[in-house]
């Protein structure tokens, strides 16, 4: 079967779509029929397909209620029965609605365990199984990333904490989704949901916070305790010596690990001179 | 002269028959994915796919199907059976739509030859 060179640009152009998008990483696996790969593309912060700095991890499972992105790189046009036509398109569908819900962006919705195809117009060109599970635990992640039941809050400040859906078997476990955070005393941590957990130290004391995912709750315990204070004595040398505060920034600003951005650096500005110690350690 | 006439196309035709190949069934190639084929027909889970390839078998020992014979296939409801071609001749992916019971329609250079029941069954779910 001959193809031409503008078949050859559509293919590779399907191949560079499938890189973009999503909110993290991407990750590949040859399809059933090795025609190409589907590539994997994490929408939630959450995915354990994505966790960690380095490559994305094509997830042996989806977890119920998750969402994906999936495409597909197609390597031998000589699958595609019409690859003389210059503008075929290969997309992925779910085989079945119930199971993986949406096109590009896909959301788990029963477990068990379904098919996802690449398709051209009518053919099949290659497919893929996968499982969805149910979560049988949750995992909150601390500052470092290691699963913690107990988090610290400078009292002011805001931490962001993860929380991974687990399942036995499935390693890592796609999909992610949205968390809910209940605080018991809100006078304390003020706690909110959604992509990630976010606490917010108001006053100082010890309590806990109820997260909740895929239908699973853990209390974790949260310490508000004081925010690191930087103590300048009075010149500039002093105050690049608060270079070592930064160091204790440091512990705070693990909150620029999770993310907290701008309350992070709006309260450091204020309490520490933060913009100082920045400009200090560039210069 | 006129049973010799009889006998001349008795034989025309016997010989104009066998000249074809005469459908006896498929052989089926797994591929890949999930089903199985039996004397009833197709077992296949809902959600899943199962990939084929077939090879029309014909019962006229003097005349096989050739390369160049096509071989369809084609779902009577793709509601609850999805019958794609795959990626060559004669290959084909049958997706589990929905749980029920159809039947896919087999013709070879677009002549109905058969016709096989497909049965999609729901998904097992441990405790």
């Amino acid at each position: 079967m001959k193809y031409s060179r503008w078949t050859r640009a559509a293919a590779v152009l399907v191949g560079l779509a499938a890189g973009c998008g999503g909110s993290g990483g991407t990750a590949k696996t040859v399809g059933e029929l090795g025609n190409g790969e589907f590539v994997y593309g994490c929408e939630n912060p959450n995915d354990g397909a994505c966790e960690g700095l380095g490559e994305a991890v094509f997830p042996d499972c989806i977890v119920l209620g998750g969402k994906f992105r999936m495409d597909y790189i197609l390597r031998d046009p000589d699958a595609v029965d019409d690859n003389w036509n210059e503008t075929f398109f290969v997309f992925v569908a779910s085989a079945n609605q119930d199971f993986f819900e949406g096109t590009d962006v896909f959301r788990a919705n029963r477990v068990g365990r379904a098919a996802m195809l690449a398709r051209v117009d009518e053919q099949i060109i290659d497919m893929i199984h996968l499982e969805i599970a149910a979560a049988d635990r949750i995992e909150v992640r601390g500052i470092d990333g290691s699963p913690t039941s107990t988090v610290e809050v400078p009292q002011g400040l805001a931490v962001q904490v993860d929380v991974m859906p687990q399942a036995d078997g499935c390693d890592p476990l796609g999909g992610g989704g949205p968390v809910t955070a209940v605080s018991s005393d809100a006078a304390i941590v003020d706690a909110s949901g959604g992509e990630r957990v976010s606490l917010r130290g108001v006053a100082l004391g010890s309590t806990t916070v109820t997260v909740g995912m895929a239908g699973y709750e853990q209390a974790i315990t949260v310490n508000v305790v004081e925010a690191p204070v930087t103590t300048t004595t009075d010149g500039t040398d002093e105050t690049a010596g608060t270079d070592e505060t930064a160091g204790t920034d440091e512990t705070v600003g693990t909150d620029d690990t999770s993310g907290t951005d701008g309350d992070t650096s709006g309260t450091d500005t204020g309490t520490d001179g933060g913009s100082t110690d920045s400009s200090g350690t560039g210069g | 002269m006129r049973r010799t006439l009889h006998a001349a196309l008795l034989l025309a035709g016997l010989a104009a028959a066998g000249c074809q190949p005469h459908y006896d069934g498929l052989r089926i190639r797994y591929l890949n994915g999930f089903g199985e084929f039996d004397a009833s027909g197709l077992d296949i889970v809902e959600g899943q796919a199962l990939a084929i390839e077939v090879e029309p078998i014909s019962d006229n020992p003097y005349e096989d199907y050739e390369d160049f014979d096509i071989v369809e296939l084609d779902s009577f409801n793709e509601q609850i059976v999805l019958v794609a071609p795959a990626d060559t001749v004669n290959r084909f992916v049958v997706v589990g739509a929905q749980v029920g019971t159809s039947a896919v329609d087999v013709s070879i250079n677009g002549d109905d030859v058969d016709t096989i029941t497909v049965n999609v069954g729901p998904q097992e779910v441990g405790p």
